[in-house]
């Protein structure tokens, strides 16, 4: 090895070591906030179909009314022939209770397991 | 480390898919080299580094189902990252401070002519230039020369380090010097002014 490349490797050795050195050690704090952080953005990245959860309650709640209007129009003639069954809006109201809160709940819970 | 993946577009896409274990890898054999590379553009301002090194991987997460392998991944994080610090300053509205740096063919001038002067080391821009330079290289040349020069192993260390001979590791010690010296002349100098 001449002077030249001697020179080189010395002055390359110093450079690597002043710009990758302890001294640009990142602190602990900030490698544990980072690290929660980029968790929690895969996390949020990877939500499924990545479907906001208002848009999916809105629709849920739409369907359903749709459900309840379907039944109040076509209830009444059933009840009639059965006499004894409650009336379609009564009935829809039921349905809308059993099925929407559930759906509600789940939409919740999903929204903040991956937020 | 290393072994499990194909390359760094494999790294990436397995990131991407939620791999846990790929995500660990990805931090660990890129976070220090990024905020190195950010806290000398920033000339050693710690917090504000700290703030932009979390930006940029937030934003490289986001980002990464459209890395196509197209350079290192190490070297495009650093891309990211010199966005962010570009913005940072942006942001601030002009209180960045002035860089005096050396031109590339200059600062290797110098490298070869003697024992380089302290004013140089301490170059904010200098430094950063190393790490991006670093950043661009093969990987196993970035692991030998940083075990070699910054953790101050002995040749035959790193060689067992690396699990090669001490002919094969000095041989890549040497490729790797080289390969970092043609990258430093190849960064342009627009990058640190």
């Amino acid at each position: 090895m001449n002077d030249h490349e001697t020179n080189f490797e010395q002055n390359l050795g110093r450079l690597i070591k002043a710009s990758c050195g302890p001294e640009t050690g990142v602190s602990p704090a900030a490698r544990e906030r980072l690290r929660r952080e980029l968790a929690a953005t895969l996390r949020h990245r990877l939500q499924p179909a990545e479907f906001p959860a208002t848009a999916l309650g809105l629709l849920t709640a739409l369907v359903l009314l749709l459900f309840a209007a379907w039944g109040a129009c076509a209830w009444p003639g059933a009840a009639g022939l059965a006499g004894r069954l409650p009336s379609g809006p009564i009935l829809a109201l039921v349905v809308v209770n059993l099925v929407g809160i559930p759906v509600a709940s789940l939409v919740i819970v999903f929204r903040r397991e991956y937020a | 480390m290393g072994s499990d993946y194909k390359n760094d577009l494999d790294l990436a896409a397995r990131v991407a898919q939620g791999d846990a274990g790929a995500f660990n890898d990805f931090y660990a054999r890129h976070a220090d080299l990024v905020f190195a590379f950010i806290y000398h553009l920033l000339n050693g301002a710690r917090a504000d580094a700290e703030e932009i090194w979390q930006d940029t991987f937030v934003a490289a997460l986001h980002a990464l189902p459209g890395y196509r392998g197209q350079s290192q991944l190490s070297s495009w994080l650093c891309g990211i990252a010199r966005r962010k610090v570009v913005d940072f300053h942006r942001r601030r509205g002009g209180t960045r401070e002035p860089v005096s740096s050396v031109p590339p063919e200059q600062l290797l001038d110098l490298m070869d002519s003697g024992p380089l002067p302290d004013e140089v080391l301490q170059q904010g821009a200098a430094r950063a230039r190393v790490v991006e330079a670093l950043a661009r290289l093969p990987v196993d040349y970035r692991h030998a020369l940083i075990a070699r020069y910054v953790d101050g192993q002995p040749v035959d260390e790193v060689a067992r380090r690396l699990g090669r001979s001490y002919k094969a590791t000095e041989s890549l010690l040497s490729r790797g010097r080289t390969a970092l010296r043609d990258l430093l002349r190849s960064i342009p100098h627009e990058s640190y002014e």
